[in-house]
């Protein structure tokens, strides 16, 4: 997949895994689509992009002994899983559009 | 490896960070490990799942701006090169650091130059409006209805007037110092990172 196009995807992923219940690292990593390939060492830098853009708010809670931290989707979050479903129609355009030219030309 | 040999090659690695972010990076990746421990993998491969300690930095910092970014990449293959380069580039980097800061105040201080020249036009009428409500007194003291009339209303049109120009002033001003925060940042860019990245999935999408 396209580096940007992914970035997309993922963003939007991980906000999805946290748009109902606060969620942490590992539950995200297992909730996300295993086709988008999302690893911790891409999740945390994507984490903090989206926290410091205000769409998700982190803390800590104790969770067996050690601090875990949990994140949670912002109003500005929920805003920005709406932009990326609005993209879908024109997607979907280019991919009708790609799919029938490539037939066509077969 | 096991999760402390990890976090500690990473602590190595991300040292050309501030200590705070360092340990909470270290914080995440150890949370990550204790999870997929409880999960039932083994320390052996909870540790493995998260990639190389060298990948992992590489990820943390590739999302740094690009001037911290090139230091720390360059501290982290060996701090002497660092040194090195940055003496031998002095000539080349030195001018162009100047170079940029000069142009960068030269523009912001003509734009205030120029919300200062509003605010000399709202002086400038608003004391014209002044005297001649002066001389408004002057023509009472000498009994001149006519001349005392005119002035009054030459000092009220012109206190006005300044009122109008001064409330635009007032305004471009502010417009300005909105203005100048967003260039501030979108200059400092390669350096640090402001708040307000914008755009998100569907820029991302779009590009």
């Amino acid at each position: 997949m396209e580096a940007q196009m992914k970035r997309g995807f993922l963003e939007a992923c991980v906000l999805a895994a946290i748009s109902g219940e606060e969620s942490y690292g590992y539950q995200i990593v297992k909730d996300v689509p295993a086709s988008m390939g999302l690893t911790e060492s891409t999740l945390y830098p994507l984490l903090k992009r989206l926290e410091k853009a205000g769409c998700i708010t982190a803390r800590s809670a104790e969770h067996n002994g050690r601090l875990r931290r949990y994140y949670r989707i912002t109003d500005d979050g929920r805003a920005r899983i709406e932009e990326f479903l609005a993209e879908w129609p024109s997607v979907r355009e280019i991919y009708t559009y790609v799919e029938g030219a490539h037939h066509d030309a077969r | 490896m096991t999760r402390d040999e990890f976090l500690g090659r990473l602590g190595e690695l991300l040292a050309c960070l501030p200590a705070e972010q360092v340990e909470e990076t270290k914080a995440f990746y150890a949370e990550a490990i204790a999870d997929r421990m409880e999960d039932g993998m083994s320390e052996e491969e909870a540790v493995a799942a998260m990639g190389t300690p060298g990948e992992v930095a590489e990820a943390t910092l590739d999302d740094l701006p690009a001037v911290p970014r090139a230091i720390a990449k360059t501290r982290r293959r060996s701090t002497a090169l660092l040194w090195v380069l940055t003496i031998v580039g002095s000539p080349v980097w030195v001018p162009l650091l100047l170079a940029f800061a000069a142009v960068a105040v030269t523009v912001y201080v003509c734009i205030w130059v120029l919300a200062l020249c509003v605010w000399v036009i709202a002086a400038t009428l608003g004391a014209v409006g002044a005297a001649s409500l002066a001389l408004v007194a002057a023509g009472v003291a000498v009994g001149h209805v006519p001349y005392v009339i005119v002035m009054l209303g030459c000092g009220l049109a012109f206190i006005g007037v300044a009122l109008l120009v001064g409330a635009g002033a007032w305004e471009a001003s502010k417009r300005i110092a909105r203005l100048s925060a967003l260039w501030a940042g979108k200059a400092a860019s390669p350096f640090w990172k402001g708040k307000g990245e914008k755009g998100g999935a569907a820029a991302h999408l779009a590009a």
